[in-house]
């Protein structure tokens, strides 16, 4: 008699830790991965390009402007927004054209400014005009790019019109001793090149041709 | 006739002997109580987020970095006291790759409790997902595990996505931002964009999963 209830004590016991140690507790959840692109480039002109009033009458006179960062001509870190680890002001030819004609002025060196996502890294490219009805441009120049932080900022000058920058970040506007003052997610082109007339001219005349800055991340 | 009385005495005495020997037995039922184990639960305390600094190009790929989250002391919400002292958090929420903005830009690691019985090993699996914009694998993070002792005797280790790894929930003994019955998940990886540029200045979202189990 006691052996029997003790078997039938037995059976649930069994049972319930078969029972328990058959099923696995579990949790499943499905949790966000998110993010937002980037936002469209823009390109505003802070200045546009200007070579003066030296240019030549006769077909394929030339006048060339430096607007890249050579020292002299450089436009300058308060202009382009760059604090660089040693400053750098305007240069005192800035702007200065050189034309064949012999008469030089002083023109003004081109400013654009792109905007994009703070610290993105952009592409740059000063499209020359290599058909123009008044006259055909090459450009020189350069672009600030940022690394983030307090100074250490710099104009790269384009090669073949073409530059790779990185635009500022909110890093790059604080703690800098240098002369401008970046301002997070832009940067600033300076353009300025040679420009070199496809037909003869009348005195006096302002000539105009429209080139293309393209910016993409 | 007083010895045929004494024989009847006899005879119900012998009755009354056999009746009380057919006493001595019992039988009760007794309880027998058991408890299941808890439900193990997942809780996000910090969700994952790249930020707005995703390029809209087609096969672009962008990597945060989720590895080194830090310990409690180094001022992480992770939960556990790693080994070797006070742990500071290392290029935790760092975005690189071709797809995004990298070198200045931080994304938001996603951050996940666990609970269940105290001191107790449970399997957590993190898998991936391959949306329709963009695929995300979960290859940078790391799961605390704990061995209910006092003192710097935590780790926050790497897994595998999509593999079981074998981690120990918290004890009553651990300490040093261990809380009892839990464990952390900190999870980053790898975005990458789909065969079709991406719209710009627009936010995306796929859910990738957390499994665990006891």
């Amino acid at each position: 008699m006691k052996l029997k209830m003790m078997k039938k004590a037995l059976i649930p016991a069994s049972i319930a830790t078969a029972a328990f140690s058959g099923y696995l507790n579990a949790a499943t959840e499905n949790y966000a991965v998110g993010f937002s692109t980037v936002p469209d480039i823009t390109i505003t002109e802070v200045t546009a390009l200007d070579f003066g009033n030296g240019l030549g009458l006769a077909s394929g006179s030339t006048c060339v402007m430096v607007g890249d960062s050579t020292a002299g001509t450089y436009i300058g870190d308060p202009t382009m927004n760059l604090s660089q680890d040693t400053p750098v002001a305007a240069g005192g030819n800035h702007g200065d054209t050189t034309c064949a004609t012999g008469v030089n002025d002083s023109g003004t060196v081109g400013v654009y400014e792109v905007i994009g996502v703070p610290g993105g890294t952009v592409s740059i490219t000063v499209n020359d005009i290599g058909s123009g009805t008044a006259f055909n441009f090459t450009s020189t120049g350069c672009a600030g790019n940022y690394d983030g932080l307090a100074d250490g900022d710099g104009c790269t000058d384009l090669t073949s019109g073409a530059a790779s920058v990185q635009l500022a970040a909110p890093g790059d506007t604080v703690g800098n001793t240098g002369t401008g003052n970046p301002v997070s997610g832009t940067t600033r082109i300076s353009v300025g090149g040679t420009i070199t007339t496809q037909q003869a001219h009348t005195a006096g005349t302002l000539l105009t041709e429209s080139f293309v800055i393209d910016v993409t991340y | 006739m007083q010895l045929k009385q004494a024989k009847q005495a006899l005879a119900v005495g012998a009755i009354i002997l056999g009746t009380s020997s057919g006493a001595f037995a019992a039988s009760e039922s007794f309880d027998i109580t058991a408890t299941t184990l808890p439900d193990v639960t997942l809780t996000e305390v910090q969700a994952l987020d790249y930020g707005a600094n995703m390029y809209v190009t087609a096969g672009g790929t962008c990597v945060m970095d989720a590895a080194t989250p830090g310990d409690t002391a180094g001022g992480s919400l992770m939960q556990y006291d790693q080994t070797g002292g006070t742990v500071n958090a290392a290029n935790y929420g760092d975005l690189s790759g071709s797809g995004c903005v990298n070198g200045s830009a931080t994304g938001t690691p996603g951050i996940y409790r666990v609970a269940g019985l105290t001191n107790t090993a449970v399997n957590v699996t993190v898998t991936g997902v391959t949306g329709t914009d963009f695929t995300f694998y979960p290859n940078s993070g790391c799961i605390t595990s704990y061995n209910n002792t006092a003192g710097e005797d935590d780790t926050c280790a790497s897994f595998i996505p999509g593999t079981p790894t074998a981690r120990t929930l918290a004890g009553g003994t651990d300490d040093g931002g261990a809380v009892d019955t839990e464990l952390m998940i900190t999870v980053g990886g790898t975005i990458t964009v789909g065969g079709t540029d991406l719209t710009a200045n627009t936010p995306y979202t796929e859910n990738f999963t957390i499994e665990v189990t006891y």
